[in-house]
């Protein structure tokens, strides 16, 4: 797939124009609401099957989380997901691409991320009785 | 006075001291020449011996749900069997009891060992255990029979069911390793898969099931389990060595034992190798090995035993 | 029949590293699995946002025994990008002769693995051997075994000198000799070939919807190698061949393996053969423009991306690693059950499984 493929059917599933950039490193990034995300994946499906889903990141921007959704799809492509303070709840892709599932419960464990949806949304690294807030949420103290 | 000969016989030599020194021997010799063949080093002469007394010295626990009486008992029944069945099977040219039909019940008291395994293991409430304990049970249902196959066929062949009787025959090289291949090939098979040696040992496939039936045991009791499989392979290795390879092959006492050591040496040895080429077989495989190959083996070698020897 | 939980972990002779793999068995067959891990979560990313880029480099190479130098590569490229260094060709070369040795040396371990799972006791005493060769390289030119510390932000820190070039060519040339007899292993030998062949099977849909990537992938029909279907360091001027089966069991996992150990013996050949002169780092600021950049190399095990997130200071605002055991353990739920409880070992060895990449 190359680029104008790739905006192509992102627009279309999305319904709207749609800005791509590109990171250092050389993937393309394209935000996206979460509203859209389920559909905007099932749409870089190919006939060899679902989009090759490589990892999910997550990290905290200000009061929000960020999501982002690495691909490869012959090159890299990247989708950023905003969840706004307060509602941190994403729609999970697991249901359609179970290559998605324990990096969204990783996401939940290291910044308390929901997935709604999610079919087991239990801890994956940390313990069942961790004790403090989600790891990588921002909330404690720096040493 | 003839008491006292056979009291030091049945406890020094022939007996239970010589089979357990010869059986941390051979455990030296099986894991020198495995070493030596996969390229290492392997351990010194007192390895086993050192092995023995750690374990000697380790705490003694059994899991909650065993019954201690029955789990002190089986081992120490295997090991009475088994060197009551050293006993019978000649060392040199010489056995402290022989008495015509002793093959049978040689055999007999060398089956008694793993159903004493299997019990060990169904006796401990532990997932490993019993798993192993169940393929115990099936190791055993799948190898007495050739073993009882392959061991029968000499005697079947020199219509003769004393090993004394046996290992005389073969003098000047006629053994019956030569006449009968298929019984040989069949027991010693028998053989390995009797003493859980790989590449027949699902029952304690440690990738598996960890130490199988012997899981959960520590201290004396393994230690003890540890010497029944040592000595069972003594008692097996001489077996096939006096009823297959001719034994002492002579009449003179001291280059008797001396053949006779060779031959041991050489067969233990032999099953080294037979360790170190495979990679282990399934438990379901292992089956299959018995019941499709070697039984049907071990019944064609007697009747061609029948029918060509007298 | 009664079913029975067998548990193997986190604590079992099967795995080397703590993993707990619950199975569901009823007599010799397994109904169900469930996989649980982070039994060596250090947390090891919150770790890296609290320590600079440069201290980094030494946290994020313990992520991992077996793949320390492919962590090292990936996490070093990504900060490399964000600040725009020019990494010389130099330092390209020898961090990729450092990335085929690792292939080698971790193919090698994973067959000793495998091989013992199974019984085969010589083969694991024979691969583990030869791999004894390849760490001898490896601490020659950096002086360890396992945790090289030859990555730097901008370059390498340790040079490969004409001598310790020809002493390596020799070493990998008596290797490539030994290979034969692993070649015959997966090719012909009917122990091994009765325990691996027809097991654990995964399909090409499977790959893809769980997003499998490495050996394990190939060895089911997938093409994805990121050397070259994105190449990085010196792969943008070496042809590496990859290779590829269909049957997707055990033992296409095993060919695909030792096929590629071959090929990094070559590759290593060439490097050796031509390391481009020059020097071996360049200046990195000790504070990283502000930005994000991604990286995939492709470590022993398949694709691993590093994501690296700079906010102008002197350490990182977010590192996220994903490695590629994660994806075949998320399939391993799927793999094992209908097995044979024997079948198991050879699955789960098979698999090449790194706990400490998984939960870092």
């Amino acid at each position: 797939m190359n680029q104008d493929e790739i905006r192509d059917r992102l627009q279309s599933a999305a319904g709207c124009e749609l800005e791509m950039r590109t990171s250092r490193g050389g993937d393309i990034v394209i935000d996206l609401t979460p509203e859209r995300l389920v559909a905007a994946v099932a749409a870089l499906a190919t006939e060899d099957g679902p989009a090759h889903l490589s990892a999910i990141t997550s990290f905290v921007e200000g009061s929000d989380a960020i999501l982002l959704y690495h691909f490869w799809l012959g090159l890299g492509l990247t989708l950023r997901v905003r969840c706004h303070a307060g509602s941190s709840t994403v729609p999970s892709l697991t249901p359609s691409l179970p290559a998605a599932d324990w990096y969204e419960r990783e996401a939940h464990d290291m910044l308390g991320i929901c997935f709604a949806g999610h079919p087991n949304l239990a801890p994956l690294l940390l313990s069942p009785d961790w004790p403090g807030p989600p790891p990588l949420a921002g909330e404690e103290q720096a040493p | 006075m003839a008491e006292i000969v056979a009291l030091a016989e049945i406890v020094l030599f022939p007996g239970a001291l010589y089979l357990v020194t010869l059986g941390l021997l051979l455990s030296w010799v099986d894991r020198k020449a495995t070493a030596l063949l996969q390229g290492r080093v392997g351990p010194p002469l007192y390895q086993p011996l050192a092995d023995l007394v750690k374990l000697l010295g380790k705490e003694d626990i059994l899991t909650r749900g065993a019954d201690a009486n029955l789990a002190a008992a089986l081992p120490v029944l295997a090991l009475a069997c088994t060197l009551t069945a050293g006993l019978l099977v000649p060392v040199g040219n010489h056995s402290v009891i022989a008495f015509h039909g002793d093959l049978i019940v040689v055999l007999f008291l060398l089956s008694l060992p793993t159903l004493a395994l299997f019990l060990a293991g169904l006796n401990v409430p532990s997932v490993y255990n019993i798993l192993g304990g169940n393929r115990a049970l099936l190791q055993y249902l799948s190898f007495e029979l050739p073993l009882m196959l392959g061991i029968a066929a000499p005697a079947v062949y020199a219509r003769n069911w004393s090993i004394d009787a046996l290992m005389k025959l073969q003098v000047g090289y006629h053994w019956f390793m030569l006449a009968l291949p298929l019984g040989f090939l069949v027991a010693t098979l028998g053989l390995i898969g009797k003493l859980e040696r790989l590449p027949l040992d699902s029952p304690h496939a440690k990738a598996e099931i960890g130490a199988g039936p012997l899981t959960e045991y520590s201290g004396r009791k393994l230690a003890l389990w540890r010497l029944v499989t040592w000595v069972q392979t003594v008692v097996g290795v001489n077996l096939m060595v006096a009823v297959y390879l001719g034994g002492a092959d002579s009449a003179w006492a001291y280059w008797g034992f001396g053949a006779y050591a060779l031959k041991v040496l050489m067969y233990t040895a032999g099953l080294a190798l037979v360790q170190v080429l495979y990679a282990r077989l399934r438990v379901d495989q292992v089956a299959d090995l018995s019941w499709r190959t070697l039984v049907p083996l071990g019944l064609a070698q007697l009747v061609l035993a029948v029918w060509i020897g007298g | 029949m009664t079913r029975i939980t067998v548990p193997i972990g986190p604590q079992h002779p099967l795995i080397k590293e703590p993993i707990a793999i619950r199975l569901d068995v009823q007599g010799e067959r397994v109904l169900a699995a469930e996989i649980g891990i982070g039994y060596v979560h250090r947390g090891l990313e919150h770790l890296l946002q609290r320590r600079t880029y440069a201290q980094g480099v030494a946290i994020v190479e313990r992520i991992c025994g077996i793949c320390s130098h492919a962590h090292t590569t990936a996490y070093c490229q990504c900060i490399e990008a964000l600040a725009l260094l020019e990494t010389p060709p130099r330092a390209l070369a020898i961090r990729t002769l450092l990335c085929e040795l690792e292939r080698i040396h971790s193919h090698l371990l994973w067959l000793g693995v495998l091989a013992e799972a199974i019984g085969f006791n010589t083969i694991f005493m024979y691969a583990w051997r030869e791999r004894e060769q390849v760490l001898d390289i490896m601490e020659a030119i950096s002086g360890g075994r396992i945790a090289h510390g030859v990555n730097v932000i901008g370059g390498v820190r340790e040079d490969v000198t004409a001598q310790q070039a020809r002493q390596a060519l020799a070493m990998l040339n008596a290797l490539r000799e030994q290979m034969r007899t692993f070649v015959d292993l997966v090719e012909r030998d009917r122990s091994f070939l009765r325990r691996t062949q027809g097991i654990g099977r995964l399909t090409r849909e499977d790959v893809r919807a769980y997003g499998i990537v490495g050996p394990v992938a190939r060895a089911s029909g997938a093409t994805l190698d990121i050397r070259r279907a994105a190449p990085y360091a010196a792969y943008t001027w070496l042809h590496v061949p990859h290779a590829v089966l269909v049957e997707g069991d055990v033992l296409a996992r095993a060919r695909v393996r030792v096929a590629e150990v071959q090929y990094s013996l070559s590759l290593c050949e060439q490097l050796l053969a031509a390391l481009p002169e020059g020097a071996l780092t360049t200046r990195s600021p000790r504070r990283v423009p502000e930005g994000e950049a991604i990286t995939r190399i492709e470590a022993p095990r398949g694709e691993l991306l590093y994501y690296v997130r700079s906010d102008g200071s002197d350490k990182p605002a977010r590192v996220h690693a994903r490695t590629p055991t994660l994806p075949t353990l998320m399939a391993l739920r799927t793999m094992l059950p209908g097995l044979h409880t024997g079948d198991v070992a050879a699955v789960v060895a098979g698999a090449d499984l790194c706990m400490a990449c998984a939960d870092r």
